[in-house]
């Protein structure tokens, strides 16, 4: 669109006036935006933002091959919510049977979710190094073994083991 | 991967759709919680779903190439090295380290208020 844009200041710098701009940028439709031209200079104006699109025109733009990726990555995020919330959702059983407290179990998933931001970096750089396919099938795979893992783990202290290895690879999806 | 290949305009949309995926995995567990009755032994037979679920979609992601996102990257020749990305780090934090404070207090606010209800 070539229309013309009213210009607006520029956007403001430290944390102060940046505040004091951002707040009352809040109650105006109009978004401030910056321009760059041709030859690299910026300028500020006012942008009146896109209009809401219908959710099913915005879904028909997705491709069939769009689809299945999406779908894949919503199953996988899925199962893995499914893994980490079998433990969540069964304190109480698996304090009997490992007989400690809810809140030793509840241990285990604070070391998931601790571990889990490592491992979401580990896998974020491995996803740009090897691909988005082999680290993601990897993952998923290593996942489900080290739930079978924590199936066969006798002592509460190999549970707690599992569950941080567990988080390792749950940052990974 | 599952929404570098969505059009740009529809990517906004299917993000939160993907998230929804978290909530799915809930009430499924929920479910199968259910499913399997109150006695002991029985957290394993959910945790063997769970496994089965996992493994059953890293297989099922064997079978769909690779982002062409990446590909194309890759034969541009376009790789972003780790010490590109560490520069680009330092870089950030130290011309931004007060909004990168702020948005890890943020999230942690956020994600401490959905807990509590949500767990």
């Amino acid at each position: 669109m070539s229309t013309f844009n009213e210009p607006a200041d520029p956007i403001a710098q430290g944390i102060w006036p940046t505040a004091k701009q951002s707040w009352s940028d809040l109650f105006k439709w109009k978004q401030r935006v910056v321009v760059y031209n041709e030859s690299g200079e910026t300028t500020t104006e006012w942008q009146t933002p896109p209009r809401l699109r219908n959710p099913f025109s915005l879904m028909a733009q997705l491709t069939a091959m769009n689809w299945v990726f999406f779908i894949v990555g919503l199953a996988a995020w899925t199962a893995d919510a499914f893994d980490f919330h079998a433990l969540s959702i069964q304190t109480v059983k698996l304090s009997k049977y490992y007989k400690v407290t809810k809140t030793d179990i509840s241990e285990a998933i604070t070391l998931t979710l601790l571990l889990r931001s490592v491992g979401a970096a580990m896998f974020g750089f491995a996803g740009d190094k090897y691909g988005r396919k082999w680290p993601m099938v990897a993952n998923m795979i290593i996942l489900g073994l080290l739930q079978i893992a924590t199936i066969y783990s006798t002592t509460f202290n190999q549970f707690l083991a599992v569950r941080s290895l567990f988080g390792l690879f749950m940052g990974g999806v | 991967m599952a929404l570098e290949n969505c059009p740009t305009d529809a990517r906004g949309l299917m993000s939160g759709i993907l998230q929804q995926g978290y909530s799915m995995g809930y009430v499924f567990a929920a479910c199968a919680n259910l499913g399997v009755g109150g006695a002991i032994e029985t957290w394993k037979t959910v945790f063997w779903i769970a496994a089965g679920l996992s493994i059953g979609v890293g297989l099922i992601r064997c079978c769909f190439p690779e982002s062409k996102q990446f590909l194309e990257n890759k034969k541009n020749g376009h790789k972003k090295a780790p010490g590109a990305f560490w520069q680009e780090t330092k870089l950030m934090l130290a011309q931004q380290w007060k909004m990168c404070v702020y948005c890890i207090i943020l999230m942690t606010w956020f994600n401490c208020e959905c807990l509590k209800y949500f767990g």
